[in-house]
């Protein structure tokens, strides 16, 4: 009795587990867009406050760590596992529909859809250096920004915003 | 419209119609070439081509609503945003009946297009004014009153507004296309010149509408 008991058990655990897995990965997926979309809104920040006339430093201090904050956890938001799906095929009406109005668009909730692309799971040395290089930048603009030069700050946000676009390019859809 | 041909030519001889005024022709192709560059400068990153060509478009556009006010005959909205009833029998008209119908200025059918197009072409630049791009960089003009995510919202229905203008431009052209191949004629030529030639009875036919 107690034998078969186990014996469900274990059944049972072994057919949860891949769903919970892909509960687990959907959840990293979506940790995954929310950040970018966070370091997006302090790009956004730091961009707006630095080409004002009087740009408080306070702001860009404090977006900028937000940042250098986020580049810890990007590591962890590409692990085995989280890496794109395949998408169920779509009727002619579904895929004219997601043509004209990408279901992006029109979601009501906000952009829940990845776009990070294949590569980065089988290219891991490049997708690591670009990694590096925007980990390190993101830095560097957190020391700038804790002087008073707002020149050089404008600079080091051009800098940062390429290793985005240097990364981008390889291993994000090129959809917008 | 006035036909400029000799007065004393008999019905059934070629004249010459003006159809288009120059700043209807003038606006449709600013539009054509404003659209390939605007399309072309986002494709490849020319962000402040992409403005330019953005804030032309929005002068061009602009103009064009006015002048459905104040232009001549063929370029009003007056003369050629026509109610249903007109449309179904135009509609109707184009399979049944394979001889010219001699209209001057936009069809029932056509004028409708135009309005969707032009419309689309001014909410297109108008949401252009505040979008934001993926890196929070670059920005509409208008694009410090909304937040990043909204921003980023509208620069994906600029994308879906532009595949609809797609659409519209397409049943555009392949109606003119249909024209000039299945009806024998050219309403290509009467855009760059303005004139368009007529069998004299259709031109008064067309002058009376």
């Amino acid at each position: 009795m107690r034998a078969s008991g186990c014996c469900i058990l274990l059944c049972a655990f072994l057919i949860a587990m891949p769903v919970a897995a892909e509960e687990e990965a959907d959840q990293i997926i979506e940790h995954r867009v929310a950040g970018f979309r966070d370091i997006g809104t302090s790009f956004r920040n730091m961009t707006t406050e630095l080409k004002s006339s009087r740009p408080s430093i306070a702001a860009v201090q404090s977006n900028a760590r937000v940042i250098s904050g986020y580049t810890a956890h990007i590591p962890g938001w590409f692990v085995p596992g989280s890496e794109p799906r395949a998408k169920p095929a779509k009727g002619w009406f579904a895929s004219l529909r997601d043509w004209l109005f990408s279901p992006n668009t029109l979601a009501a909730t906000d952009d829940v859809e990845s776009h990070a692309k294949p590569e980065i799971w089988t290219q891991r040395a490049q997708f690591d250096t670009a990694y590096r290089n925007f980990k390190t930048e993101a830095e560097t603009m957190v020391r700038t920004s804790q002087g008073t030069d707002i020149a050089a700050m404008k600079m080091q946000l051009r800098k940062l915003e390429h290793t985005c676009k240097a990364c981008h390019d390889t291993f994000r859809e090129d959809i917008d | 419209m006035k036909a400029d041909g000799d007065a004393s030519s008999p019905a059934g001889e070629a004249t010459s119609v003006r159809v288009w005024d120059l700043p209807v022709r003038l606006v449709h192709w600013v539009i054509v070439v404003l659209m390939a560059v605007s399309w072309s400068t986002a494709e490849y990153d020319w962000i402040e081509w992409h403005k330019v060509s953005g804030y032309s478009m929005l002068a061009v556009v602009s103009f064009r609503l006015y002048w459905g006010f104040r232009g001549s005959t063929t370029a009003r909205f007056k003369q050629f945003v026509r109610g249903p009833a007109a449309v179904v029998r135009h509609a109707r008209s184009l399979f049944s009946r394979p001889e010219r119908t001699a209209e001057l200025g936009h069809s029932p059918l056509g004028g409708w297009n135009v309005i969707a197009m032009l419309l689309l072409l001014l909410v297109q630049v108008c949401l252009g004014l505040f979008a934001i791009d993926v890196y929070g960089i670059e920005s509409g003009p208008l694009a410090d009153w909304v937040s990043f995510d909204t921003g980023r919202r509208i620069a994906r229905l600029h994308q879906s507004v532009f595949n609809l203008l797609c659409v519209f431009v397409s049943l555009h052209v392949v109606a003119i296309l249909g024209y000039l191949f299945f009806r024998r004629e050219n309403l290509i030529l009467p855009m760059v010149t303005g004139v368009k030639r007529v069998l004299r009875g259709d031109a008064e036919r067309g002058d009376g509408r």
